[in-house]
């Protein structure tokens, strides 16, 4: 026994004929969508099939090689995909390089002193202590003779027996 | 690829040596009057007319002398004679300090014997001078200079 939607569709499509047909259209009938689903579909069928007949829809008809070509495609973008990574790296790897050379170079002329450029005159004694009670130790300073002298008193005194060297 | 960034790094580091290989230049001086004065050594140049103001000498003379390089991890010994010795721990010192100053701690030792120890911030060529003792000949110096 067919369901009322079996019956429907077939009604649609024009497959009920008969009691079958006399049945169906007296359960449906005073149902308007239903008689209007059946119209826009007989007036669908009849378009497609006059246009197909007039021409009027393009006929397609199948790539040559289209499977080989899709696939030559797909194998060439997998292959650019594989080397991209290793031109990738090599240009960034060229460019951390030059980045290195230059940091290199600014770091030298920035901290390495120029010969050239004068030295101002800087020492300075923080703190003394003397090893021995007998030894008195001071700082003399002259930054403008460029002179710094830890002078030392209490020390021995050296005769002509003792050798420097 | 491997061998430039190789160089690269070659490069960076030889620069930081470059940088970090201060030395300390240390000496030995007899002062004397002399008539007839020789040159002052070409490392005293500039320190030559103060020191001849404070130490009231006119020739200077090196009776020995020896340069070691900078290393901030450990002590070393410096020996510019057989009579006098220094015992040399260097630090670099801070950005107010000035570029390239040094913090020395410093000992002297006469034949084995301390005589002094002290603390120094000496900038690049900048000579600190230790008054020894008397020599029958003369007076006894030391000198310390960090030379970049």
């Amino acid at each position: 026994m067919k369901t009322f939607e079996e019956k429907y569709t077939a009604w649609v499509d024009g497959r009920l004929s008969g009691k079958e047909l006399q049945a169906f259209e007296q359960e449906v009938e005073g149902m308007e969508a239903a008689e209007s689903d059946r119209r826009e579909v007989h007036q669908l069928g009849a378009l497609l099939r006059s246009h197909a007949a007039g021409g009027g829809l393009p006929v397609l008809e199948p790539v040559v090689e289209f499977d080989r070509a899709v696939l030559d495609q797909i194998t060439a973008s997998e292959r650019g995909w594989r080397q991209a990574p290793g031109s990738w790296s090599s240009g960034w790897l060229a460019l951390a390089g030059a980045a290195c050379l230059a940091v290199a170079a600014a770091g030298y002329a920035l901290l390495v002193p120029k010969a050239a450029v004068p030295v101002p005159y800087f020492a300075e004694i923080t703190s003394v202590r003397a090893a021995d009670p007998s030894i008195f130790a001071t700082a003399i300073q002259d930054p403008s003779g460029q002179v710094t002298v830890l002078w030392i008193d209490g020390l021995d005194y050296l005769p002509d027996t003792y050798k420097l060297r | 690829m491997r061998y430039f960034l190789l160089l690269i790094l070659w490069a960076s580091l030889a620069g930081t040596r470059v940088h970090g290989a201060e030395k300390v230049w240390t000496a030995v001086l007899l002062a004397t009057n002399a008539a007839k004065p020789k040159p002052v050594p070409p490392q005293l140049a500039a320190a030559c007319a103060g020191l001849q103001r404070i130490l009231k000498y006119n020739q200077f003379e090196i009776l020995g002398s020896t340069t070691n390089v900078m290393d901030e991890r450990e002590e070393s010994w410096m020996v510019p004679s057989d009579n006098f010795w220094l015992r040399v721990k260097a630090r670099r010192g801070s950005a107010a300090d000035g570029i390239g100053t040094y913090l020395l701690d410093l000992e002297l030792f006469h034949d084995k014997r301390p005589l002094v120890e002290t603390e120094a911030k000496l900038g690049p060529s900048s000579p600190l001078f230790i008054r020894g003792p008397v020599h029958s000949t003369g007076q006894v110096l030391i000198v310390l200079m960090v030379q970049p």
